[in-house]
């Protein structure tokens, strides 16, 4: 009896086990299909005879894109996004979650500001409104249209509020007793309390300023101002062939560059697989805690 | 209690923000006007001339409209749907692993697709489910016939779901992996004391204390039910899927920025606003009402 | 990959580096006249900075400005493409010239890749109101452009300012000018039309492996592509023939002529159906190719074929279909003259491949069918730009101002898009056909070289020079084997795709199919993207085999309904 039920109890455990190996696979497969095809030679990737394994393994790829100017001006250019895209979200995000943390009673337009974040997360006027916005504040053609071009990010302030309400108040009680001002509350005792959900926004913002590539083809005038998605993008894009013409052509003649592409792609999304795991504990406590009482 | 005085510098701290929300967000609303008149670049929106609701009119008039409605809110809940589930049964599977280092492992690596972009998951999706892709040579390997994977429009809408929610099932995990870690141990040990099995366990004990935020989670999803995810399906899409692949945003980026129908396209994405607005508001409603939870 | 751009590049220089003029024989006073024009333009060449206020009653097309007078433009750009040295788009041995020479200083408002993201930029610059002096843009775009008034008149100024080889060009392509001017002013300057239609492309290897003859009918082909694929000729994975790929159209539409490069045209005509385009019914009324009976004869066909697996089973959905004929995974493919330009993929994997081309299939009555190609591309000016009349004078200058000077800056190197701003093919029409019989004369010695017209068939004489060393006897047979691949490699793929392709393409007998209507009526405007949507979605199904053939019965119905009667009847004003 005991034992029937232990070896049922070890079957489902070992099946369960199997599944879940099998899925972790899976959330690898990208990663390593474009690595394998990124160290194939040409002709094999065009055959589509590389899955799981380089066939004709070469660096040429990557000795390639070590000569490429352009690419490294790009990356460089989304450092810059990303830091500079972290840095402002991460104080002007946190400044307006704390007032906004506060009940109605406490903050009286605190519910008037909430719903007008949200209106103008679902609403937008369109592309060319937009264009011309960015065009009359200067923001073409400079890193700081990429920076601040997507908006106040609601979401997040939304994510940091909701972590700062749910705090125990006894902690900013107790500050207020010892004298401290809103200031001192905010940058003493919120602010180390809210390394999780900060962490978590951060996360957020570096994956989106650096997987990013539409607002760079429209604010930027040339090709030496992009940031490296939209590098990439346009050097492996997709042809519309029903407007062909000779100039596409022969860039379609060119698309059988999928090594290099590959090769591109791969160092793309290497600095985010690099340092997620870093941050994985925080951002999954922060998510936790900013969206659900835990 | 907080005092009075601290309410200006509430104001100051809002500042930035505000700025923000206002240059970059509110101001570039003016273009919703677009939708209401026939709108002529040469004149700009100001001075174009109103046509009332004539292009609203026209939207209806669409079938077409109709149609990348349906399809949004048919792809949409679909995804709501397994991106809950999924990431639910998938918790609970880990749970059961008592290897802490296996269990770290696999939350790490299922974190992975979330970082990478649309771009390169569908351009990967297009490979391996193509005609002669690894999927079909499993599948004639089993004797059966290849098939057409992105030129069917019965698969397709399938093909989006499934790798929507492969590509986010680990992420959105996250928050049933600690409501399962705050379940109190002590209910665990009391059942073992009584004799119950694992599988009771799971039925008896944790799956209940889940449920609850898997239910808010619902609730909160529910004002997404018009974003069906233009990055990821204008990048797997084609014409022979039009007619359930083809969602609001994809159709109105065709239309407003290719064909010229500014005034078409700004009334349909003002429509898909609108009714992102309402349900916004049901679902901050019902979450206050049975959970007494405030979204935001 | 270097080899590729090469291909490529050479596609636009022999669009237009050849001179134009007036037809060859029945034109002989334009020729004359022309080349009396060259002269001049060599004498004026050579005495520069002459003042331009000095002529008020005759302005001198080839003048200098007298002060540097600026372009701004918006410019699509290959970012693959590797200029010498420092050099850049905007700033090249080609615009040096312009600037040095003629005072012209070309701004870049702004760059982007070529193709979507184009496309995009001129569209968001349209919209937003925000151009540059001039663009080159395509059909709709031009429309829109001239609806929103953004668009300078340049009736006086090209009447003043082109020169006379460039209206010579112009009229010897009647009713161009005209599908560009509306309410009587001019307001493009439209690109003329690279000759094309349609072939079937096929491993001739292959067929003689096989024992098979070249095709003639539909049913040929379909039995060729059956033998290449039930003997594993590509392989395992052997496609019978393959075409349109992912956001590919099935066949050429009268907004985009001239796509006949992988895709299924070549069904459709030889059924007598001209999906995409206005033809005229037995009463000589406008109707829709895509709802007429020929063309569900032909979807039905298609089906057939593809239920077989004779067509692509991944037509539509492929990411390139240049891949599986580089691959040598297929052994048909169709695709006008010039696709010869880019096998080098493919005869890199298999120096074997002998592709070529067929006049084929032939419909019923024994005739080869084509829609005639019209245009896509046009030079426009922006209403607030300052000298619309120095726009006028780069398209005259890139084709007719070269002179010794120009050709000892470039080291006889041809001067593509990439360098040359606002680039435009422009040429008379018979440039293939000059090119293609001269080389084949000149190879079995019934010429010399002095007779090619070295100024204006400039291309075709620099072909000339070298192709004795690239092509092998017998001159009269083109497969692979009869070239020598190696002797000339910076000229083979030229004098390879002339000789190949061109000949085959000059010497067929083509019975052309005009649209009625070339340009976007009224109704089109607002209905007839979702009535292309209709239709690109339905005939896919059909196809595919996800909707029966009746599903066309309904389509029409709906075509009808949804504004394609209006539109019809607006396309009957036309005729």
């Amino acid at each position: 009896m005991v034992t029937e039920r232990s070896m049922t109890a070890r079957l489902f455990n070992g099946l369960n086990l199997l599944v879940l190996i099998v899925l972790m696979l899976l959330c690898l497969l990208p990663v390593w299909y474009t690595l394998s095809v990124s160290l194939s030679d040409k002709a094999s990737a065009a055959a589509g005879q590389v899955f799981l394994w380089p066939r004709g393994f070469t660096w040429g790829s990557y000795e390639t894109i070590m000569k490429d100017d352009q690419f490294f001006r790009s990356f460089w250019i989304s450092i810059q996004r990303v830091v500079c895209g972290a840095a402002i979200a991460f104080f002007v995000i946190l400044l307006m979650a704390y007032p906004l943390s506060k009940t109605s009673k406490d903050f009286k337009p605190r519910n008037i500001i909430m719903w007008l974040l949200v209106f103008a997360m679902l609403f937008n006027g369109g592309l060319v409104p937009w264009y011309l916005t960015m065009q009359s504040l200067g923001m073409i053609n400079n890193i700081w249209g990429l920076v601040l071009g997507g908006g106040l990010p609601v979401f997040n302030v939304i994510l940091v509020m909701n972590y700062l309400r749910n705090m125990p108040k006894e902690m900013e009680e107790s500050a207020m007793i010892d004298g401290a001002g809103p200031w001192r509350i905010l940058f003493s005792v919120c602010l180390p309390l809210s390394v999780p959900v900060l962490a978590t926004i951060m996360v957020f913002t570096i994956v989106y300023h650096w997987n990013e590539f539409f607002q760079a083809l429209v604010l930027m005038n040339k090709a030496d101002h992009y940031p490296l998605q939209s590098y990439i993008r346009q050097v492996a894009v997709v042809i519309d062939p029903t407007k062909m013409d000779e100039e596409t052509v022969k860039r379609m003649s060119e698309l059988s560059n999928q090594t290099l592409n590959a090769a591109k792609i791969f160092i793309s999304m290497l600095p985010l697989l690099v340092i997620y795991p870093f941050l994985q504990k925080y951002f999954v406590k922060g998510i936790t805690l900013g969206s659900v009482k835990g | 209690m907080i005092p009075k005085s601290f309410s200006k510098h509430f104001y100051i701290m809002l500042i930035p923000g505000l700025v923000w929300l206002a240059l970059f967000n509110l101001y570039p609303m003016y273009g919703v006007l677009t939708a209401f008149k026939e709108f002529n670049p040469g004149l700009g929106i100001w001075k174009s001339p109103w046509v009332g609701m004539e292009n609203f009119q026209y939207m209806f008039e669409l079938d077409d409209s109709k149609l990348v409605f349906r399809n949004t809110v048919v792809i949409a809940f679909a995804k709501m749907v397994g991106n809950l589930l999924v990431p639910f049964v998938f918790a609970l599977m880990l749970n059961e692993v008592k290897n802490r280092l296996l269990t770290r492992t696999v939350q790490t690596v299922v974190y992975l697709p979330h970082f990478l972009s649309w771009v390169i998951v569908a351009g990967m999706m297009l490979d391996i489910f193509s005609y002669s892709g690894p999927v079909n040579q499993v599948l004639s390997g089993l004797g059966l016939d290849p098939i057409m994977f992105f030129g069917n429009a019965h698969i397709f809408p399938a093909l989006v779901v499934g790798s929507d929610v492969w590509k986010e099932f680990g992420f959105n995990a996250i928050i049933f992996f600690s409501a399962l870690t705050s379940i109190n141990p002590e209910m665990y040990e009391a059942a073992a004391v009584d004799g119950a099995s694992q599988w009771q366990r799971l039925i008896k004990i944790t799956i209940p204390s889940i449920i609850p935020v898997a239910a808010l989670l619902a609730t909160l999803s529910l004002g997404n039910i018009l974003n069906a995810g233009f990055d990821q399906i204008f990048n797997m899409y084609n014409p022979s899927v039009y007619s359930t692949g083809d969602i609001v945003d994809t159709w109105v980026y065709r239309a407003g920025l290719i064909d010229f129908q500014y005034g078409l396209a700004t009334a349909v994405g003002l429509l898909k606003s609108v009714v992102g607005l309402v349900l916004i508001t049901i679902s901050y409603t019902l979450a206050y009402r049975f959970a007494n939870y405030r979204i935001f | 990959m270097k080899k590729a751009i090469l291909s490529g590049l050479a596609l636009l220089v022999v669009a237009a580096s050849v001179s134009a003029c007036g037809g060859s024989d029945n034109k002989s006073n334009e020729d004359a006249a022309s080349s009396n024009n060259s002269t001049e333009t060599k004498t004026t060449d050579s005495t520069p900075a002459k003042e331009e206020t000095a002529a008020e009653e005759v302005i001198d097309p080839f003048a200098k400005f007298a002060e540097p007078t600026e372009v701004s433009i918006g410019r699509a750009i290959d970012p693959n493409y590797k200029y010498d040295g420092t050099d850049t788009a905007e700033d090249n041995v080609y615009t040096r010239w312009l600037k040095d020479k003629y005072n012209i200083v070309v701004k870049h408002a702004w760059e982007a890749a070529s193709g979507n993201d184009y496309q995009q930029k001129v569209s968001l610059a349209i919209s937003s109101n925000d151009l540059p002096d001039a663009l080159v843009v395509n059909e709709t775009q031009l429309r829109q452009m001239v609806k929103a008034g953004q668009l300078a008149d340049l009736t006086d100024v090209y009447d003043k300012y082109a020169s006379s080889e460039l209206k010579a060009v112009y009229d010897s392509n009647p009713g161009l000018l005209d599908s560009v001017t509306f309410d009587g002013k001019l307001y493009a300057l439209p690109e003329t039309t690279l000759p094309s239609a349609p072939m079937t492309w096929i491993r001739k290897d292959w067929l003689d492996k096989l024992n098979l003859e070249a095709p003639k009918s539909l049913e040929d082909l379909g039995k060729i592509a059956q033998a290449f694929i039930d003997n594993k000729m590509g392989g395992d994975k052997t496609v019978g023939i393959v075409g349109t790929q992912q956001g590919g159209s099935l066949s050429s539409n009268f907004l985009a002529s001239t796509d006949h490069w992988y895709n299924f045209s070549p069904l459709f005509f030889a059924n007598d159906a001209y999906p995409g385009i206005w033809v005229k019914d037995k009463d000589g009324n406008a109707v829709y190719g895509s709802i007429t009976e020929e063309t569900k004869n032909a979807l039905a066909m298609m089906k057939d074929w593809y239920a077989k697996g004779i067509l692509d089973k991944e037509l539509g959905i492929r990411k390139s279909t240049a891949e599986v004929v580089a691959s040598g995974q297929t052994g048909i493919f169709f695709g006008p003259w010039w696709s010869a330009y880019n096998l080098s993929d493919s005869m890199k994997n298999d120096p074997n491949a002998n592709w070529r081309p067929y006049i084929a299939p032939l419909d019923a009555a024994g005739k080869f069918n084509s829609n005639q190609a019209t245009g896509s591309s046009y030079i426009v000016v922006s209403k607030k730009a300052k000298h619309p009349e120095a726009v006028i004078k780069m398209t005259t200058l890139h084709k007719w101002g070269k002179d010794e000077e120009y050709k000892t800056l470039t080291a006889g190197k041809e001067m593509t898009s990439q360098e040359v701003p606002l680039f435009l093919i422009l040429g008379a029409g018979d440039q293939l056909e000059y090119a293609v019989n001269h080389l084949r004369q000149y190879l079995k010695d019934e010429i010399k070289l002095e007779d090619i017209d070295n100024i204006n068939y400039g291309w075709a004489h620099e072909m000339a020079t070298h192709v004795k060393a690239i092509k092998k006897e017998p001159f009269d047979n083109y497969d692979i084997q009869y070239f020598d691949q190696q002797a000339d490699t910076g000229f083979f793929t030229h004098i390879y795709a002339h000789l190949n392709g061109g000949s085959t393409f000059v010497d067929a007998d083509i019975n052309w199919v005009r649209s009625i209507a070339t340009a976007q009526t009224k109704t089109m405007e607002s209905r007839w993207t979702n009535l292309k949507k209709l239709e690109d979605e339905t005939f896919f199904k059909i196809i595919m085999g996800t909707e029966d053939i009746s599903a066309f019965d309904t389509f029409v119905t709906k075509w009808k309904d949804q504004g394609g009667d209006k539109i019809t009847e607006e396309v009957n004003e036309l005729k």
